[in-house]
């Protein structure tokens, strides 16, 4: 038996054709068979797949990493291993680091460091030189150098001239401009979502308003100049009209929501937790549903984690002084998917566009899960693997042979409960901990390596 | 809450029962009448202002020292905060010379909540941000209890409170106990001052029509917590809503006028009003002593129950 083939018997396959049932031969990462009853040969490993579902690996366009610079909080190597547990094959790493990926030099150098790792991280660089808002780095030079992602991400780009020059650049090179979509000029610099918790706890209020504030900005620039323009950690639900009613107009957008928005509201904060600080805040339930029916009505293009790890001393402090943001690269499938099942208790009836589920559900259906969870888990899956892939371009045709293809193994019979000593990431600052969650990552076979296997990540194996 | 259960410090007045109100408000007149308070020699309080204040520690000072306890002060100026440490190690640091209580003023909100969960000692919030300052709110009700006879005797009053409410953690404590008292609150100030989201059962008044009250509530205007785009002009507030001598000639006699300091004449308030025969501003600062003793002894007695 060698280390690098796999016979997954039993999958329920879900791909970008939608969902199939029957055993998957894998040869150093490439599909050699597929089909019903495949007999097991001696030199490969046998992973029975039985009331698992299967899906090609997530794709986070949205993970902090802290290198360079805040190796105290992650590394590109700790980093790895939890995106790795939460079922991912690529991430996005945000370029809010010291240095700033704002050049070809840095980035090369930077990248350097990426190379060696189980799983591909894609830097992104800034839209502007030092994240400063002011200038416009070499798009169209770093699109041809492989950049295909651009974002200021902490801070949105505040200036509408600048915007509109990156949107020029956009329009000619197809880079993805994301925006962290915040006017700071509108109650921007609080701790808390603007309500009656947050004035209750006297705290800094963040009003909704910054948010689609800048969300109309960015469309009406999108629309006007071209280019493509991704709303990164969309909170509120008036947001998302915003973008169907762009998207309906045809124009280059796609829109981002996180785990943690999709199941938390403003209460989780409490008397004033700092692991519930996180920029967008969390918003009201009312939001939540928003981005559900978003989400139902395909209106939401990727599920991204905004993982975002702090040492502990910057989550030690008074809800104000306390650093914006929460690790969750781990627990984003569990997480959304509470999220969804706590929408259907509170929205009974309502179900996702049955773009994917084919009608042989009941066959497929996996026997841990009720049909309306079922159809939930498969657009949650979508959002994770599949719609990461249409936007960075990579590709995602249905499984055939020949197909080179990583595979998560999805158990829904597993509940976990999170704890520090759970959480694969560097830093612990998880909104989660204590939490029982739904779902776990059982396996997840990355360039033909099964990198976690069992749940547990093959740390010794791979990462030395 | 400790693990029986039992709530351990005082950090807002959301949750304080209305028994828990009257006891408090009862203890602390008996106090103020001369009956002798428990003793607690060999004790320690240690007071954390992280935050500038004269009146608020002196007051707990005193208390704790009628009490037989030893007030330690912790400077914040020469102390290791200054110097990077974090404010966590702090708590844990002090905690380690085992007092029974901490008392902490704060410029962030939650941070005596974050003391007790950090340390497990009971502590009192004597104001943290702009979220509460329960104290000061339960001596205020004290003062009212004292001028007209009883708790009872406060329903149905009409109380103003009137200045910056959006900024104010007195407000936010004390609109709390006064409806529970029963007692008829207005906001009255700018608009840029009112609180858009809470108490959406009390009146927001842009005038200050002072004979249509019982009680005065004045708050500090408190500029440096005013942000950017929301600069005051001082003769604008003043002329609208100070308590000027032009305006107290509308002023009855069973009116009261209180503040929760420190008062600057002439910005809120006339001098020769402070001391007048309508005013409760004195009194609050003698009373804060003995309604802070029953606050000590109800915690470090369990007594405060949710």
């Amino acid at each position: 038996m060698t280390e690098d083939r796999f016979l997954l018997k039993n999958a329920t396959l879900f791909d970008a054709s939608g969902l199939r049932k029957l055993d998957i031969r894998l040869d150093r990462g490439v599909v050699a068979e597929i089909g019903i009853g495949l007999s097991p040969s001696v030199s490969e490993e046998i992973v029975e797949c039985e009331g698992h579902l299967v899906a090609p690996s997530f794709i986070d366009l949205h993970t902090h990493l802290r290198e360079p610079g805040g190796e105290e909080a992650e590394t590109f190597l700790s980093g790895s291993i939890a995106a790795a547990a939460g079922g991912y094959s690529r991430v996005v790493a945000m370029p809010n680091t010291e240095p700033v990926p704002d050049s070809i030099g840095v980035i090369d150098e930077i990248r350097g460091r990426t190379l060696r790792l189980p799983i591909t991280i894609d830097l992104a660089a800034s839209i502007t030189k030092g994240r400063s808002g002011q200038e416009v780095v070499e798009i169209s030079e770093l699109t041809r150098r492989g950049v295909k992602f651009f974002t200021d991400d902490g801070n949105g780009v505040q200036s509408a001239m600048v915007m509109r020059r990156a949107f020029e650049a956009s329009a000619v090179s197809g880079a993805i401009l994301a925006q962290h979509c915040e006017e700071e000029s509108i109650m921007a610099s609080g701790a808390m979502n603007e309500g009656e918790l947050g004035e209750r706890l006297g705290l800094k209020m963040i009003s909704p308003l910054a948010e689609t504030v800048m969300v109309a900005r960015d469309i009406e620039l999108c629309k006007a100049i071209g280019g493509r323009l991704h709303l990164q950690h969309i909170s509120t639900s008036r947001a998302v009209e915003l973008a169907v009613e762009a998207k309906g107009g045809g124009a280059a957008i796609s829109c981002e929501v996180t785990p943690h928005h999709l199941l938390l509201d403003e209460s989780y904060v409490g008397s004033g937790n700092s692991l519930f600080k996180v920029n967008p805040p969390l918003r009201t339930v009312g939001d939540i549903d928003g981005l559900w029916r978003g989400i139902g009505s395909g209106a939401v293009d990727v599920i991204g984690t905004d993982h975002a790890p702090h040492p502990r001393w910057k989550k030690d402090l008074p809800f104000e002084n306390a650093a914006f943001g929460m690790v969750g690269i781990e627990e984003s499938l569990s997480v959304s998917f509470l999220g969804a099942v706590r929408f259907m208790e509170r929205n009974k009836g309502y179900l996702p566009k049955a773009d994917v589920v084919t009608r042989s559900i009941e066959q497929l259906c996996l026997p841990d899960l009720s049909i309306e969870e079922f159809n939930w888990l498969i657009k949650i899956v979508d959002l994770l693997s599949i719609g990461p892939r249409r936007l960075l371009r990579l590709p995602y045709e249905p499984l055939a042979i020949g197909s080179k293809v990583d595979l998560v193994i999805i158990d829904p019979s597993v509940r976990r409960k999170v704890s520090t000593e759970t959480i694969w990431s560097k830093s612990k600052n998880s909104p989660y901990l204590g939490m029982e969650l739904p779902l776990a990552i059982r396996h997840n076979i990355v360039n033909g390596r099964m990198i976690v296997r069992n749940r547990s990540v093959e740390v010794e194996r791979y990462w030395r | 809450m400790n693990s029986s259960g039992r709530r351990l410090g005082l950090h807002t007045s959301t949750k304080l029962s209305f028994e828990d109100l009257v006891a408090l408000v009862d203890r602390g007149l008996e106090l103020s009448r001369g009956v002798p308070s428990k003793s607690f020699v060999g004790r320690n309080v240690i007071l954390a202002f992280f935050e500038n204040s004269t009146r608020t520690k002196v007051s707990f000072e005193v208390a704790s020292s009628h009490l037989g306890m030893t007030a330690i002060n912790f400077d914040i100026t020469g102390s290791s905060l200054a110097k990077g440490e974090s404010i966590k190690d702090t708590a844990e640091t002090l905690a380690s010379y085992e007092p029974s209580l901490f008392v902490v003023r704060s410029k962030e909100s939650g941070l005596s909540q974050l003391f007790e969960e950090w340390t497990g000692v009971p502590t009192i919030n004597a104001g943290d941000g702009e979220h509460e300052h329960p104290t000061q709110a339960i001596l205020d009700i004290t003062t009212l209890v004292e001028r007209f006879g009883s708790i009872d005797a406060l329903k149905r009053r009409q109380m103003a409170i009137v200045g910056d409410v959006l900024h104010s953690r007195v407000a936010r404590s004390l609109s709390q106990l006064a409806v529970m008292c029963g007692i008829e609150v207005s906001f009255v100030g700018p608009d840029n001052m009112m609180p858009r989201y809470i108490f959406p059962g009390i009146a927001r008044h842009s005038s200050f029509e002072v004979e249509r009250y019982d009680i005065l509530y004045l708050l500090r205007v408190q500029r440096e917590r005013l942000s950017h785009g929301e600069a005051l002009e001082v003769n604008k507030y003043r002329s609208h809503f100070s308590l000027t001598k032009e305006r107290a000639t509308h002023i009855g006699s069973e009116q009261v006028i209180m503040h929760p300091g420190p008062v600057f004449p002439g910005m809120e308030i006339d001098a020769p009003l402070i001391d007048s025969e309508n005013s409760l501003i004195r009194r609050q600062t003698e009373i804060s002593i003995f309604s802070r003793m029953a606050i000590i002894e109800a915690i470090l007695e369990g007594s405060i129950n949710d």
